[in-house]
Formats: structure tokens, C-alpha cells, sequence
């Protein structure tokens, strides 16, 4: 507790210490942290692999920039405008999407996001390809700080939800939907309610992240990059994991900052091969591995599967 | 518009492939949603063009392409793959999550993101033919023709030979496959290389004729998961009603509301096949 708390006033501290490198870096590393506690929240907890971040980061995006730049709405109001159409978007499209059994969804999220980029392509309003000025100038440290703060709501709203009875019922959606529904857990208010808040914490996030760059073009706010991302970062950090996300996002950041830059292009992948070596390789991620070392079971991993033959 | 229809299953034919790999990787191999699928038939592409560029017809480029496309889909599955089959099936998806990413990305390093075609190697292809009053660009009506033989050929195998029928064991039932003698885990891997094969077939007929960047192959990854859940997943008749469907729904679309909705209502239609009957025309529940 005391460490989180020293954590935290370092983080609140350093834009007024350190050269402006640092602000922008810890900033990245919010955002992909967010972004990968949301994508976490869906495939660690409950099991919704959901490969369409994208889309929701680029429709926030979007929303928030329609309403700066056309209605002339304040940033504030905007960004939990961007928030809220998207929530309103997750909450519609849930029930199709959960129709979907089990590994169907990834992939319909996947075409969900691309339909969404597909439109955004060649919307006429906010001038398709090429793209979308944001007019609002917002300082990078008040970015900072408001990543920073959406970055530790969120981690602490999906801790409080891991304890709570909800997080119960994810779980066991995520272990066995069957049985979870034997139980009597409504499985779809269950994915609802956390598809929901994910693509809340996205789009919230995704729209600071854009107010960061002030330029939206469909290429760049429906990237790929925007999934890999979150998935990268989880998986490297640890899924199923509380600080798994956090760990990966920081990690990813770095990577990012000082060994991608110099070789641009070369980003996704290098996720890509990091991905496929840790799902073969460490599948626990560095939670995995720092709990094997210090013997201190945190709350960890996915099914504690004991399963020793294939599925029949 | 007969020319429309025409065109629109000829085009269905080509997705029937595409979907065919699809489908015979998921069924084969219980859960395995290839996410890879439209990398590989991408990269198939690239390889047809490696041979392309040195004079090869890319037609005839197709025969040392497949059982490059088999070997590598063989590795994937029996290096990779493999390892997770006692496992827990989202994990498949990451896995093949990050070999899509990095095939991608390997092409985009190898031959860059600039749009390439075959269409440039094969100037026969994009000729009219009149067919009884109707024209048709050569290449359409070469697609189908190589689709309705590719979709042939896997259905004889699949009926006939030894590997098929294996294939088709281990995909009901793993353990009891054992019992018979066949070793599960190589039929996972020969399921994922036929898969693969046939991902190359449709990615190269595609490249026939249309452009591609090596992000094409969401597109294409797309239309493979379209024609499945249209017709039904392991259902051979609902490859090909799903094939044709999508295939005349992209072109229709494309004439009657402009090309810039057309890949927009595709990915509509299938977010509302998959709410409303997930299993399709033909197939059966997951």
C-alpha cells in the first residue's frame, strides 16, 4: 500500500523534475497500460479475446474530434462524449457479438472494428482519408495527468472488480460457460458488463491519446497496432494478472521509445515474434515468472488447468 | 447484370476456396480459428510473384508455390501450434495472432507495402471473352475453373484417401483417432499445410485479379471467416453457398452502391449472419 502510494506521488512528480523525454515516454506508457488493463479485463477475466481495440479507439477518437472541432465543445465534455457514444456503441452490438460462441467473438470483434474502419474511410464528414485536425490545444503535462489519472482509475476499477462477486462470475464465465451458466450466472449481462466498461476505458483513453497528437487519420486511429498493442503488452506482462497489463504496458513503452525507434516498420513485428515466444515459451508472462521465483501466488493465472488430454 | 451475376460467381468461387482452407483448418483441427489464413494466402502471392518477375506464367507459378504453402503450413502447425493442443483454445487465437503479425510483417520488410498485382505478368488474363453474348475478363472465368477443380480435388481427398479420412477422424474425435492407429498430431499438422495450400490457391487467384499490400490480408482473412459463417463451418456445400453468396453480395453491392460501401456491407452482412444463425446455412453448432 505504501508502495503504491510512493509509486504514485513519483509519477505525479516527475514533469515538474525531469526533462520533458520523460513526460511523453510515462505518457505512451499510460496509455498502453490502459489500454491493456481494458483488453485484460475482457480475455484475462472473462475470456472475451477481443481483437478489435482498434475499433473502438479509432471511433472515440473520431466522436471526440466531431465534437471539438464541428460542435466546438469543450475538451472535457468531448472526450466523455467520445466515451459515451462508444459505451452506447459497445452496448448495441453486444448482443450480436455474444451470440457468438466462444472463438467466434474474436473474430467478429476483428470485423466489427473493420467495418467501423471501412466506414470511417470514406465518411465524407470528417474528410475520409484525409483525415481530421483536432483544434484544441491541450498541454502535454495536462495530458500527462489526465492519462495518468484514467490510467489508475482503471487499474483500480478492475481490481475492485476482481474482488467483487461480479469478478466472481467473470471468472468462472471465463473457466467454464457452461457450468458458470449451471450456476446460474447470466452470461451474457456478465460479457455486457465487462465489454462495456473495456470499451469505455478505450475509448477514454484512446481519445487522450489523440489529443496527445491532435491529428486523426483512419490509417493511424483504426492501425492494427492498436490491438497489438494491448495484447502484446498483456500477454508479455502476464494475462489473468492485475499487474501484468501494468508491467507489459511500461515494458512496451520502452521498447517502443528505445529500440523501435530506430528500426520503424520493424514494430509490429517484433510483437509479433514476442507474442508467439511468450505464449510457447512463458506463457505466465513476468507475473508468471515472478511469482514462480518468490513462491508468492498473486493473483495469478488462468485456469489452473490440470487438463491432461486434449479437449475430445 | 447477367454480366454482374456472372462475374459475382465466378468471384464466389475463388472466396469458396478461400473459405475452404478456412474451414477445413477449424473443423480439422477442433477450435484452431486460423487467423493466419489470410497471411498465408497473401504470402502465397508474394512467392507467385517472386517466380513472376524471373518469366514464370504465374499459373504454372502455382505449382512450385503449393507445396512451399504446405511445408510451411505443416511447420506452423506441427513447430507451433502443436504445442497447444492440450491447452486452452483463445490461446490458438493469440498464437496465431502474432504468426499472422509476423508474416506480415516479414513480407512488408522483404518486398515493401507498395501494391503489387500479378495481373501485369498474365496481360492474357484481363482480356474479354464473349461468351454467348456476355464478356467476361479471362481471369474471372480462369478462377473458376481452377476453384471448381481445387474444390473437386479436396472433396475426392478428403472421401478417398488414407490422410483424408484420418483428417476427418481427428476432427471428431482425437482420443478415438488414437485408437486406430492414426497419430493425431501429424494429422493436425497435414490438415493445417492442405489448409494452407489451399489459402495459397485463392490468395493467388486474388492477386490475379486484383492489387494487393501485404494488409490485404485482413481482407482476405475476412472474407474466408464470411464464406464460413454464411454456409456453415465443415460443411463442404456451405463453402460453396457462402462462396457464391458473398461473392455475388460484393459485386452487386459494388455496381449498385459504389465501391467504398462494398467491403463495409460485407462486413455488415456477416455481423448479422453470425448474430442470427452463428452456424450458418449448412453447418452444425459449435
Amino acid at each position: 500500500m505504501v508502495f503504491l502510494i510512493a509509486v504514485l506521488a513519483l509519477l505525479i512528480a516527475i514533469p515538474q523534475v525531469f526533462p520533458p523525454v520523460w513526460t511523453s515516454l510515462l505518457f505512451f506508457a499510460f496509455v498502453y497500460t490502459t489500454l491493456a488493463q481494458a483488453w485484460n479485463l475482457q480475455a484475462g477475466f472473462t475470456g472475451i479475446i477481443n481483437l478489435g481495440t482498434h475499433g473502438f479507439v479509432g471511433f472515440a477518437a473520431y466522436m471526440m474530434g466531431i465534437a471539438i472541432t464541428f460542435w466546438g465543445l469543450p475538451v472535457w465534455v468531448s472526450m466523455l462524449f467520445g466515451g459515451a457514444v462508444t459505451t452506447l456503441l459497445a452496448l448495441v452490438v453486444s448482443p450480436l457479438i455474444f451470440k457468438m460462441r466462444g472463438l467466434y467473438l474474436g473474430l467478429g470483434t476483428l470485423v466489427l472494428a473493420l467495418a467501423i474502419y471501412s466506414w470511417f474511410v470514406q465518411w465524407e464528414y470528417t474528410y475520409a482519408g484525409r483525415g481530421l485536425y483536432i483544434s484544441a490545444n491541450v498541454l502535454p503535462v495536462s495530458l500527462y495527468y489526465m492519462a495518468l489519472v484514467i490510467m489508475s482509475v482503471s487499474i483500480l476499477i478492475v481490481w475492485l472488480i476482481t474482488r467483487s462477486r461480479i469478478g466472481l462470475m467473470l471468472k468462472a464465465v471465463r473457466d467454464n460457460e457452461r457450468a458458470a451458466e449451471d450456476c446460474g450466472v447470466n452470461i451474457f449481462r456478465v460479457k455486457l458488463f465487462c465489454y462495456t466498461i473495456s470499451a469505455f476505458i478505450t475509448a477514454i483513453i484512446g481519445g487522450t491519446f489523440y489529443l496527445f497528437g491532435a491529428y486523426l487519420r483512419p490509417t493511424t486511429a483504426f492501425a492494427f497496432t492498436w490491438v497489438l498493442l494491448p495484447i502484446a503488452a498483456t500477454v508479455i506482462g502476464g494475462l489473468g494478472t492485475i499487474g501484468g497489463p501494468v508491467i507489459g504496458g511500461f515494458l512496451t513503452a520502452a521498447l517502443n521509445q528505445y529500440v523501435l525507434a530506430r528500426f520503424p516498420g520493424l514494430s509490429q513485428l517484433v510483437y509479433g515474434v514476442l507474442i508467439i515466444i511468450i505464449i510457447l515459451l512463458v506463457p505466465g508472462g513476468v507475473m508468471g515468472v515472478i511469482s514462480k521465483l518468490s513462491k508468492v501466488s498473486l493473483p495469478l493465472v488462468r485456469k489452473s488447468k490440470v487438463e491432461q488430454s486434449p479437449r475430445l | 447484370m447477367i454480366n454482374l451475376i456472372l462475374m459475382g460467381i465466378c468471384l464466389g468461387g475463388i472466396y469458396a476456396v478461400m473459405g475452404l482452407g478456412f474451414s477445413l483448418i477449424f473443423a480439422g483441427i477442433r477450435g484452431a480459428l486460423n487467423i493466419a489464413h489470410g497471411a498465408l494466402a497473401i504470402l502465397a502471392c508474394y512467392f507467385c510473384l517472386l517466380f513472376a518477375e524471373r518469366g514464370f506464367d504465374p499459373l504454372l507459378a502455382m505449382l512450385p508455390v503449393i507445396p512451399i504453402m504446405f511445408i510451411l503450413g505443416y511447420a506452423i502447425q506441427g513447430g507451433l501450434v502443436n504445442r497447444l493442443v492440450y491447452g486452452d483454445p483463445n490461446v490458438f487465437v493469440l498464437l496465431l495472432v502474432g504468426v499472422s503479425v509476423v508474416i506480415e510483417n516479414l513480407i512488408i520488410v522483404i518486398w515493401s507495402a507498395n501494391p503489387k498485382t500479378l495481373t501485369t505478368f498474365a496481360p492474357y488474363a484481363i482480356q474479354g471473352i464473349k461468351i454467348g453474348g456476355v464478356t467476361l475478363p479471362l481471369n474471372y472465368i480462369i478462377n473458376f475453373s481452377i476453384s471448381v477443380a481445387v474444390i473437386i480435388l479436396y472433396y475426392l481427398f478428403l472421401k478417398r484417401t488414407y490422410w483424408g479420412i484420418s483428417i476427418r477422424a481427428t476432427s471428431e474425435s482425437y482420443v478415438y483417432a488414437q485408437l486406430l492407429g492414426v497419430n493425431p498430431k501429424k494429422t493436425y499438422a497435414y490438415t493445417y499445410g492442405l489448409g494452407a495450400i489451399a489459402a495459397g490457391v485463392a490468395g493467388i487467384l486474388m492477386g490475379l485479379t486484383f492489387t494487393f499490400v501485404p494488409s490485404t490480408s485482413l481482407d482476405w482473412l475476412t472474407i474466408a471467416f464470411g464464406v464460413v459463417v454464411l454456409g456453415g463451418l465443415g460443411s463442404l456445400r456451405g463453402v460453396i453457398a457462402g462462396g457464391l453468396i458473398m461473392g455475388l453480395t460484393v459485386v452487386l453491392s459494388a455496381y449498385y452502391l459504389g465501391v467504398q460501401y462494398q467491403l463495409f456491407l460485407c462486413y455488415v452482412v456477416i455481423l448479422i449472419v453470425l448474430a442470427l444463425r452463428p452456424e450458418g446455412i449448412f453447418g452444425y453448432r459449435v
